[in-house]
């Protein structure tokens, strides 16, 4: 009889912690630690229920909002994110539904999609995988989706919405402060939340906001985490965080800081220029493979033997050289980050703020 | 007889009269280089109750020193380039830890206002410290910003040392 009780009780605990659940319209996947959906749970609950009371005054143009409050904030991120999968669910495999005949707009694809490379995964804090497999289905030609909780979920647009979150958004190290569930923390995750939901919107060349690759000179040059816009992914993080963080009633000096500092990250990643040396910079590289090259000019001139020798060394010299100066020519060239029209492409529907602050409502008091 | 008393009687009367304005205009004449003294004071005795505002003398002494050994435990552009693709899509954990040195700083010289001219100090160091990450100098340049007020401290900044991308990326803080 004990080993029956035993035996149902851990089939019950199991059952509990494996357990889907939606939650104000979102599917929050079995996939997902228990732990990790009421944090999430509790998250959405704070940024709906949120009395706004200051603004940073780029947020409400960027997220095209109405008004900035909670139920507002919560609509946005409801119409761009519907599932939320776990880090242990497979994206590839069994769980890759497809289907042929789908016809998708006529658009063009990112040039980072349509060479091949991958911005949007292998983030292990939190990913658009929705994005991703519209993207992907659109360049293969193939309607591409999850088995999410036995339901065929294609990805008709990048605002399919869903996302993986990764254990990171959670680790202790990457947290604010120790306590999981203070503000502070609250409003870090809620910031990466904003970051990956504008992933769900774009078309053409720009669908999913993808990441631009860093530029010479930037401290993460070479990696996919800068954006040329101004409205992309690190944007609506910096201004969201900030605005959350602007009615943050129990933030430390510590952790406002700290969130002050993830804002000042988000926004270092936008970046317009090819490179971000400076103007003195440059001139002395200028300079510096003028005289080199004249060097060699002259050299082979006067010994047109060493030709074979030092011909693609001269080259190499005077494509440095030109690069510097057309990098000067941009850098004494007004530009601004470039506003992207965030409408979405493919087959989605816009919720009203009504429909989504029922659902969190109804989610509240059950 | 009458006539002489009622000139003397007159004679008082003026006199006292001049004698009583020449006295209002002297008390006038006093007064008005004391007004500004009064005002001095008031603001001197707000400031030692304070006991912030030191002598200049004592901010470029003091602003060498104090958290100096804390600036070694900022991220800086070598480190985020030795990170990985996945750890620099969101903000990496080295500029949170960075955020958290300098948040500690602000918070220790709140509490304790011996300590706010070391604090500045160290926020100066950092901001003009080209080795360091851009976010890291943009969020000391921003404190440094918004306590120069609150403390009432005045920090020097080299403006040759601190470039427009942190000057703006500060402001947007």
């Amino acid at each position: 009889m004990k080993r029956i009780i035993t035996t149902s009780a851990i089939l019950a605990f199991s059952f509990s912690a494996m357990a889907s659940e939606k939650f104000a319209g979102i599917h929050l996947d079995s996939s997902m630690p228990s732990s990790q959906i009421r944090t999430l749970k509790s998250d959405l609950t704070y940024l709906y229920s949120n009395q706004i009371k200051e603004t940073d005054p780029q947020f409400q143009e960027m997220a095209g909002l109405a008004k900035v409050d909670g139920p507002h904030m919560y609509n946005w991120i409801y119409n761009r994110v519907k599932y939320i999968i776990g880090e242990n669910y497979k994206t590839y495999g069994r769980n890759v539904v497809t289907k042929k005949g789908h016809r998708f707009p006529s658009t063009p694809l990112p040039a980072v999609v349509a060479n091949g490379t991958n911005s949007y995964g292998a983030v292990m804090i939190m990913s658009n995988v929705g994005a991703g497999l519209y993207l992907y289905g659109k360049r293969d030609k193939v309607l591409k989706g999850l088995k999410i909780d036995r339901k065929n979920v294609f990805a008709v647009s990048p605002r399919v919405g869903i996302l993986q979150v990764g254990e990171g958004l959670f680790l202790e190290s990457l947290l604010i402060n120790n306590n999981m569930n203070s503000e502070a923390n609250k409003i870090k995750r809620l910031g990466t939340l904003f970051h990956e939901a504008r992933h769900s919107d774009g078309h053409s060349e720009h669908v999913g906001f993808h990441h631009d690759r860093c530029p010479t000179g930037h401290a993460l040059s070479g990696f996919y985490a800068c954006e040329s816009s101004s409205n992309g992914s690190y944007s609506i993080e910096a201004v969201a965080t900030k605005t959350l963080l602007l009615n943050c009633r129990t933030c430390s000096e510590i952790d406002k800081t700290k969130l002050t500092t993830a804002i000042a990250d988000n926004y270092s990643r936008v970046v317009v220029r090819s490179h971000v040396k400076s103007e003195e910079k440059l001139l002395d590289e200028i300079e510096t493979f003028q005289r080199v090259v004249e060097f060699y000019e002259n050299l082979l001139a006067t010994n047109p033997q060493l030709k074979e020798v030092y011909a693609k060394e001269l080259e190499r010299l005077k494509a440095q050289l030109k690069e510097s100066q057309d990098q000067l020519k941009e850098l004494r060239t007004p530009m601004e980050p470039k506003k992207l029209d965030p409408k979405p492409e493919g087959t989605f529907e816009e919720v009203s703020v009504e429909r989504s602050s029922s659902l969190m409502k109804a989610s509240v008091n059950r | 007889m009458k006539k002489l008393n009622l000139f003397f009687v007159v004679m008082a009367v003026l006199v006292f009269i001049v004698w009583s304005v020449n006295t209002k205009r002297s008390t006038v004449v006093k007064e008005e280089p004391e007004a500004p003294v009064k005002e001095t004071i008031s603001i001197v005795s707000q400031e030692s109750s304070k006991g912030t505002k030191p002598s200049p003398k004592l901010i470029e002494a003091e602003l060498s020193e104090q958290f100096d050994d804390y600036l070694k435990d900022l991220p800086t552009n070598d480190d985020l380039q030795n990170l990985t693709e996945e750890e620099v899509h969101h903000t990496p954990e080295i500029i949170k830890q960075g955020g958290e040195v300098i948040g500690r700083i602000h918070e220790e010289a709140q509490r304790e206002p011996v300590k706010r001219v070391g604090a500045m100090g160290f926020f100066k160091k950092c901001a003009e410290d080209e080795q360091l990450a851009i976010s890291i100098r943009a969020v000391c340049l921003h404190k440094i910003y918004k306590l120069i007020p609150e403390w009432e401290i005045p920090v020097p900044l080299a403006e040759s040392n601190i470039p427009q991308e942190v000057l703006d990326l500060a402001l947007k803080l």
